[in-house]
C-alpha cells in the first residue's frame, strides 16, 4: 500500500448541492492515540429534535448526504468522512473494521453530541455505524440501513467481480493506481448520475495517494471466517439483538451487484419489526438513485410519535374482529356443501367445442382441498409461508388457493395477464417459500432462482423432477399421516393474499390482503350483486373466480388465453354459460368488447344461455358507456354492472348502465355510489399536484378520492414509503381525481399524476377531453399540462376523424376545440391514435402524450408519438 | 421617459399622464405627446443630465432596436446610454428607475419553457442587440441601492396597433409572400398586448420599494403556437397568412449567412432572415408568470383574443 500521510482538509467550494459552510475539520485522538483531523458535514441545526450520523460506505464520501442536510431542519445531519477516505486526513497505514467504529465514536465525542442519534448508513457505513450503535444504546433512536451486510447471507458468495478486485495482484492497480474501482461503482447508479454529481463524488479521489483507503476497504471484506475484521463484524452483528426495539429503516436498491437482496432478507430476519421499502429499479447507490432524503425524513416523523400513521395503518380497522359479518372462514361455504354433488368448479375445453372438458362437486372439491393442504402440510409448509401457485385459473388453482388458506399459508397471486417479466418480477418482490406449478411453471420459476420449495401439482417422472429440483409432487399421498389438526386455521387479521397493481400507474406493487379482509370482500360482492348459492358464475375475471367456492356458488372458467382477456370469443363465453345454466358473468372490458364483436355466429342454444344471465359486470378496467350499451344489446334479460375500485380495494362502487344514463355528462367518469360498507372523501389537492390528508365535505368539490373499508387491503408489502404516503388512520388514497356530486354519486376526472398544474390551480384532464370530443372532427382527446408544475399550459392532443395535414390541427378545428373547453387551450395537436395502455386497451397513456407534446411545443423535430 | 415615441413607449406616457402623473418625455424626436418634452440623444451626456434635474422616477425605454448592426453602435447607445442615464438620475436624487429590457438578454438558444426570470448572459445572449441588453440590465440593476430602487422589466414581444416593430415587420413579409412558418410552426410562444406591457412598466414603478433589484418577465401568459400567433395577426391586419414551411436548420444557417452579408456590406436594410429570427421563431418562448404578478400586483387587462380584435377594429 503507499503509504502516504496528508491532512484532512476542505472540499472545492463549487461542488453541485454542496453547502461550503457544513464543512467541518475536527480533531481528535484515533483508534492508535494519533491526533487526526476528520472531515465532517454538519449542517448546524440548532435546537434539534436529535442528531442523524450518516456514515459512509466504499468509494463514496459524506456527499452521498447533501440532500439530507440540506432538506433537514429539525435534526442536525452529521457526516462523517472516514479516515483515508473523502476529505478526511490520510494516516499513510491502513485502517480496519474495528478501527472505524473507534474512529466514529472519537469524532462524535469531540462533537459532543448528546440528545437521541439516528444512525444513516450506506454500504461499507452499515456494519460501521451498528458497531457506533453497539456502543450508543443509551442515545440510539433509530438506525437507517441501505445497501449494506453484516453476515455473508447462507449461499451467497462474494460477487465475483469483488472477489476478482480482491486479489493481491489487482487490488492495489485497480482501487487505488487506477480509477477502475472507482468508476465502476459509481456506475453502479440507477439511471446514471449526472455530470456534476460524478464528479463531485471523484474530486477527493482524484491521486492515486488519496485513493490508498479505497483499496484498504475492498482488501478488508470480512465475509468469511478468518479475515482479520471477521470477529469484529460478527460482534457486530450478534449485536443487532439489542435493537430489537429500536426502530429500524431498510431502503433497498434491488439492482445491486454487490449487496443482493440475499443481504435484505438477511437484515431483515435480523431486525423483523424493520419498516422496508425494496426499489427495484434501484441500484446500489440507493440514496442517488432514490433521491432518498424525503423518505428518511417521513420516517423519522413516525419515530417520533408513536401513534403514528405508518404504524396505525399496519393494523387496519379489520384487526378487531375480521371483516366478514359472522366471520365466516373463507372456506365456510365450501364445507358447507360438503355432501353436495353438484358442479363446483368446470373447465372448459380449448378445443372451442361446447363441452366441459373438467369438473368437480363441491363434495369433490372440499376434499380435494383438505387432501392438498394435508399435503402441503407434509411437505414442510408452515403458516404464514408463502406459496405462489404457477397455474392457469381452474379447478387446480382454486383446490389450490383454498388449500393454502385452509393450512394457514399466504397465497402469491402473481396473475399471468402481467405478462412473463411481470411474473418474474412480482415473484422476486413477494420471495415465496414454496412454488407449485405444473412442469412448465416449474421450469419458469427454476429459471427465476427464486429459493423457494418447489412442488409439482401432478406426479412426474423421476429424472424430470430432479432436473427441475421438485422436491415433492402433491399428487402422491403423502409418507407421514397429516399432522395438520382439525380445527386449525388462520385468523382474520393472518395474512391471506399477495396480489399484484397492474403496473400501468407505474412499477408493479405488491398488495397484501388478510384474511379478514378477503371475507369482507366476499360478503361485500355477495350483497352488491346480491349473490346466492342458487347463482352460477361465468368467471372470465381471473380475481373473482377464486371466490365462486366462497360464495358457494357454482363457476365455470371459459375456455380462453388468461393473459389475454381480449381471446375470449362470443362461443366460448356462451358455451361455457350453457354448460352450467349461469346467471351471472364477470368479465374485464377487452373480454367483453370482443364477445360481443364475435356474437354473430352463436347458435340459438348459446343464444338462450346469454339471454338467462340476470347480470353481467365488466371489471378490472374502465369501460365506456358505448361499449356497455353494446355489451347489453347481446344480453337481454341482464342488468350491466361496472364496478369501480383498484387492486388495494375492489369494489369501491357500483353502476348499472341505467345509473349511467341518468347521471348523464358531466365533468368526469360517473362510477355510482359507494358499495355498502365503504366509506367515500375528497382530499385537497395542493397547488403543485401535492397530496394532502385535509378531507373536502363540501359536494362537488374536486380532490383526491380516498376510501376507507372492511375489504381493503392491509397495505403494501415492503413498500414503506408508499404504504406511509397511501394510508391513514385505515384511509386509502387512491391516485384518482375526482368529486363526489350532491347525490352521493363518484366521479373520477384522472389520476393525481394527470393533473394539469397551471398558474390558477390543478385542472383534471377527463371532462375537459369529454368536451372536446364532442367537438366534430374530433374521435378522441387527452387533455395534458406541458412546462414546470405550477405553470402548465393546457395542451390538448387529438386523434380526428379525418386525416390532419400537420402536427398543428387546423385553425377551424383548433377554434372550435378552444370554444368547447372552458379553460386556457394553449394548443391543439393532431395525431392518428392516441396511446392506450397494453393490458386494459383502454386506459390513455397522458404521461407519454405529455412528453411528446412538450417535445413537439418546444419546436424539436416532430417525432412520433 | 425615455424613448416616448414608439408604439409601447407612447402607451406608457400616455398611461402615466392618464392617471394624472406629471411626466417629462425625452427622445430624438418629438413624440407630439401632450406634456413636456425634450428632445435629445441618449449618448449626449449633458442633455441626459439636464433631462434629470427635479424628476422622481425614470423609466427608461430608449434602445436601438435592429436585428442587424455593429456592436459598437448597440453599445454606445444602450449600454453606455443606460449607464450614463443611470449616473446622472443618481446624482439628481431619483428614487427609482424602470429599466425595460427584454427576455432575450437571457436566451441563450435553448428553447424557453415556462422559463423564469434568470440572469442575463451578454456572452451567451443570441445576438448583439440582446447581448447589448444584457450588459446593459446588469449595469443597471447593480446600481440598485438604498434610496435607489432599480427594476428591470423585460416584456416578450410587444405588439398592438400602430406597431411597427412586431406586426408590421409580419405584414410587410406576409404581404410579399415572404413569409415561412419555421419547422412546424408548433414552438409555443407568449406575446405581450400592448396595454398589459404599458400597465406592467407603470406597476414596476409603483412597486419599485418591492421589486427593486430584480429582473421581471412581462407577458400575456397565453402561450400559442407560433403560426397560430402568426395567422392571427395576419388576418387582423387583413393579409393572407403563412402556409410554407422551412426547416429550423435551414431557416437558422440562411440566418447567419444573412448577418453576415448585411453587417459585411454595411447594409441598412433588414435582413430577410436573421440567426436571432430564426430561433425566436423556431424555437418555444414562454414565461412562468407567477412572480411577476404577484411582486407586481398586475394581471394583463386586455387577453389575447381581446387584442387581436383591437388590432382589426384600428385598420
Amino acid at each position: 500500500m503507499i503509504s502516504r500521510s496528508q491532512p484532512g482538509h476542505y472540499p472545492p467550494s463549487d461542488l453541485d448541492g454542496w453547502d461550503h459552510t457544513w464543512s467541518r475539520l475536527v480533531s481528535a485522538l484515533d483508534a492508535d492515540g494519533e491526533t487526526r483531523t476528520w472531515h465532517v458535514l454538519d449542517n448546524g441545526v440548532v435546537d434539534p429534535i436529535g442528531t442523524l450520523l450518516c456514515v459512509h460506505g466504499n468509494p463514496t464520501w459524506s456527499y452521498m448526504w447533501r440532500d439530507l442536510a440540506s432538506l433537514s431542519t429539525r435534526w442536525r445531519v452529521i457526516a462523517v468522512d472516514a479516515l483515508n477516505m473523502g476529505f478526511s486526513e490520510r494516516t499513510g497505514g491502513n485502517r480496519r473494521l474495528a478501527g472505524h467504529v473507534a474512529d466514529l465514536s472519537a469524532v462524535t465525542t469531540a462533537l459532543s453530541i448528546e440528545g437521541p442519534v439516528v444512525t444513516v448508513a450506506h454500504d461499507w457505513g452499515g456494519p460501521i455505524s451498528l458497531g457506533w450503535a453497539r456502543a450508543h444504546l443509551d442515545q440510539l433512536a433509530g438506525v437507517v440501513l441501505m445497501n449494506t451486510g453484516i453476515a455473508r447471507p447462507e449461499g451467497v458468495q462474494i460477487p465475483a467481480l469483488i472477489q476478482a478486485v480482491r486479489t493481491r495482484a489487482t487490488l492495489r492497480a485497480t482501487c487505488v493506481a487506477s480509477q477502475v474501482f472507482l468508476r465502476g461503482a459509481l456506475r453502479l447508479a440507477r439511471p446514471s448520475l449526472s455530470r456534476e454529481v460524478h464528479q463531485a463524488y471523484v474530486t477527493p479521489y482524484a491521486r492515486p495517494t488519496a485513493r490508498a483507503g479505497i483499496g484498504d476497504f475492498v482488501e478488508d471484506i470480512p465475509f468469511a471466517p478468518g479475515r482479520p475484521s471477521f470477529t469484529m463484524l460478527d460482534y457486530i452483528a450478534g449485536s443487532l439483538e439489542h435493537l430489537a426495539e429500536t426502530p429500524a429503516l431498510l431502503l433497498w436498491g434491488v439492482k445491486d451487484p454487490v449487496f443482493s437482496e440475499a443481504f435484505l432478507s438477511d437484515l431483515h430476519a435480523r431486525l423483523p419489526h424493520a419498516s422496508v421499502h425494496r426499489y427495484a429499479e434501484a441500484g446500489h447507490l440507493v440514496m442517488e438513485d432514490i433521491k432518498g432524503a424525503p423518505v428518511i425524513l417521513d420516517w423519522l416523523e413516525t419515530v417520533r410519535s408513536p401513534t403514528s400513521p405508518a404504524l396505525a395503518s399496519v393494523h387496519p380497522a379489520t384487526s378487531s374482529g375480521g371483516g366478514g359479518d359472522d366471520g365466516r372462514r373463507l372456506w365456510a361455504a365450501l364445507e358447507d356443501r360438503s355432501n353436495d354433488e353438484e358442479i363446483a368448479v368446470a373447465e372448459m375445453s380449448p378445443d372451442g367445442s361446447t363441452q366441459m372438458s373438467r369438473s368437480v362437486t363441491f363434495a369433490e372439491l372440499d376434499q380435494q382441498v383438505k387432501l392438498l393442504a394435508d399435503r402441503l402440510v407434509a411437505a414442510g409448509l408452515q403458516p404464514g409461508d408463502r406459496v405462489a401457485p404457477l397455474i392457469p385459473p381452474g379447478i387446480d388453482l382454486v383446490a389450490i388457493v383454498y388449500a393454502c388458506w385452509q393450512a394457514g399459508a399466504v397465497v402469491v397471486a402473481a396473475d399471468a395477464a402481467l405478462g412473463g417479466r411481470g411474473v418474474a418480477s412480482a415473484l422476486r418482490a413477494a420471495r415465496p417459500d414454496y412454488v407449485v406449478a405444473d412442469w412448465r411453471g416449474l421450469v419458469f420459476a427454476r429459471g427465476l432462482r427464486l429459493g423457494a420449495t418447489m412442488l409439482s401439482l401432478k406426479p412426474l417422472p423421476r429424472a424430470v423432477q430432479f432436473t427441475l429440483g421438485v422436491a415433492a409432487s402433491l399428487a402422491k399421498p403423502a409418507d407421514a399421516s397429516p399432522a395438520r389438526e382439525l380445527g386449525f386455521g388462520p385468523g382474520p387479521a393472518d395474512p391471506a393474499a399477495v396480489v399484484f397493481t397492474s403496473g400501468s400507474t407505474g412499477p408493479s406493487k405488491a398488495v397484501v390482503y388478510r384474511h379478514g379482509q378477503l371475507e369482507a370482500q366476499r360478503d361485500a360482492l355477495a350483497a352488491t350483486y346480491s349473490l346466492s348459492r342458487d347463482d352460477r358464475l361465468v368467471a372470465a375475471f381471473a380475481p373473482f373466480a377464486i371466490f365462486g367456492p366462497a360464495l358457494g356458488m357454482s363457476s365455470v372458467v371459459p375456455a380462453m388465453d388468461i393473459s389475454s382477456a381480449a381471446t375470449l370469443d362470443a362461443s366460448a363465453f356462451a358455451s361455457a354459460a350453457q354448460a352450467i345454466g349461469a346467471t351471472i358473468a364477470f368479465a374485464s372490458p377487452a373480454a367483453l368488447v370482443n364477445v360481443v364483436a364475435t356474437s354473430d355466429g352463436l347458435d340459438k342454444g348459446q343464444r338462450d344461455a346469454m339471454t338467462r344471465l340476470r347480470a353481467v359486470a365488466s371489471a378490472g378496467a374502465p369501460i365506456s358507456t358505448a361499449a356497455l350499451r353494446a355489451v347489453s344489446q347481446n344480453f337481454a334479460n341482464a342488468d350491466i354492472h361496472t364496478p369501480y375500485g383498484m387492486t388495494e380495494v375492489m369494489p369501491v362502487t357500483d353502476i348499472s348502465l341505467e345509473e349511467i344514463d341518468l347521471a348523464g355528462r358531466g365533468d368526469g367518469v360517473c362510477v355510482g355510489r359507494p358499495i355498502n360498507g365503504v366509506e367515500l372523501a375528497v382530499t385537497r389537492i395542493g397547488a403543485l399536484g401535492q397530496s394532502t390528508w385535509e378531507f373536502i365535505g363540501k359536494p362537488g368539490a374536486t380532490g383526491e378520492i380516498c376510501v376507507l373499508a372492511a375489504h381493503a387491503s392491509g397495505g403494501y408489502d415492503r413498500l414503506w414509503a408508499i404504504q406511509n404516503h397511501t394510508r391513514r388512520d385505515g384511509w386509502h388514497r387512491t391516485g384518482d381525481v375526482g368529486h363526489i356530486d350532491r347525490d352521493g354519486r363518484l366521479w373520477v376526472e384522472g389520476r393525481t399524476s394527470h393533473l394539469i398544474l397551471s398558474a390558477d390551480g390543478p385542472v383534471t384532464p377527463v371532462g375537459i377531453e369529454h368536451r372536446a370530443e364532442l367537438v366534430d372532427g374530433v374521435h378522441q382527446a387527452a387533455a395534458v399540462g406541458v412546462g414546470p408544475a405550477g405553470t402548465q399550459q393546457l395542451v390538448l392532443v387529438i386523434s380526428t376523424t379525418e386525416r390532419s395535414a400537420g402536427v398543428l390541427a387546423d385553425p377551424q378545428l383548433t377554434d372550435a376545440v378552444r370554444q368547447a373547453v372552458p379553460f386556457d387551450v394553449a394548443a391543439v395537436l393532431t395525431v392518428r391514435h392516441l396511446p392506450v395502455d397494453r393490458r386494459h386497451n383502454s386506459k390513455i397513456e397522458r404521461q407519454r402524450i405529455a412528453t411528446w407534446a412538450e417535445s413537439v411545443l418546444t419546436g424539436a423535430r416532430v417525432s412520433r408519438l | 421617459m425615455t424613448g416616448a415615441s414608439g408604439m409601447f413607449g407612447r402607451a406608457v406616457a400616455q398611461t402615466l399622464l392618464d392617471r394624472g402623473d406629471d411626466v417629462t418625455v425625452f427622445q430624438r424626436r418629438t413624440a407630439a405627446l401632450d406634456c413636456r418634452e425634450i428632445c435629445g440623444d441618449i449618448t449626449d451626456s449633458a442633455a441626459v443630465t439636464s433631462s434629470v434635474e427635479g424628476i422622481d422616477a425614470v423609466v427608461h425605454m430608449a434602445a436601438r432596436v435592429s436585428p442587424i448592426g455593429s456592436r459598437r453602435v448597440f453599445d454606445e447607445v444602450n449600454v453606455r446610454g443606460s449607464a450614463g442615464l443611470a449616473a446622472a438620475a443618481l446624482r439628481a436624487g431619483v428614487q427609482s428607475l424602470v429599466y425595460v429590457s427584454s427576455p432575450a438578454v437571457a436566451f441563450v438558444g435553448a428553447p424557453q419553457v415556462g422559463a423564469s426570470a434568470v440572469a442575463a448572459d451578454p456572452t451567451q445572449a443570441r445576438s448583439r442587440y440582446a447581448q447589448s441588453k444584457a450588459k446593459a440590465e446588469i449595469l443597471m440593476l447593480k446600481a440598485n441601492r438604498p434610496g435607489f430602487a432599480v427594476v428591470s422589466v423585460r416584456p416578450h414581444l410587444v405588439w398592438g396597433p400602430g406597431d411597427t416593430q412586431l406586426v408590421a415587420r409580419i405584414v410587410r413579409r406576409a404581404e410579399a409572400g415572404r413569409l415561412r412558418l419555421v419547422g412546424a410552426g408548433a414552438a409555443l410562444v407568449d406575446t405581450t398586448y400592448v396595454d398589459n406591457a404599458a400597465d406592467a412598466i407603470v406597476a414596476a414603478l409603483d412597486r419599485a420599494e418591492v421589486a427593486h433589484g430584480r429582473a421581471l418577465v412581462v407577458s400575456n401568459g397565453e402561450p400559442r403556437p407560433v403560426a397560430d400567433l402568426l395567422r392571427s395577426m395576419c388576418l387582423a391586419s387583413g393579409v393572407d397568412p403563412p402556409t410554407r414551411h422551412l426547416p429550423l436548420g435551414v431557416t437558422k444557417a440562411l440566418g447567419g449567412g444573412a448577418e453576415l452579408l448585411w453587417n459585411a456590406l454595411r447594409l441598412r436594410s433588414d435582413p430577410p432572415m436573421t440567426r436571432f429570427l430564426a430561433e425566436q421563431l423556431g424555437t418555444a418562448h414562454w414565461f412562468d408568470q407567477r412572480l411577476t404578478r404577484k411582486i407586481l400586483r398586475w394581471e394583463p387587462r386586455v387577453s389575447l383574443d381581446d387584442g387581436l380584435a383591437l388590432l382589426a377594429d384600428r385598420r
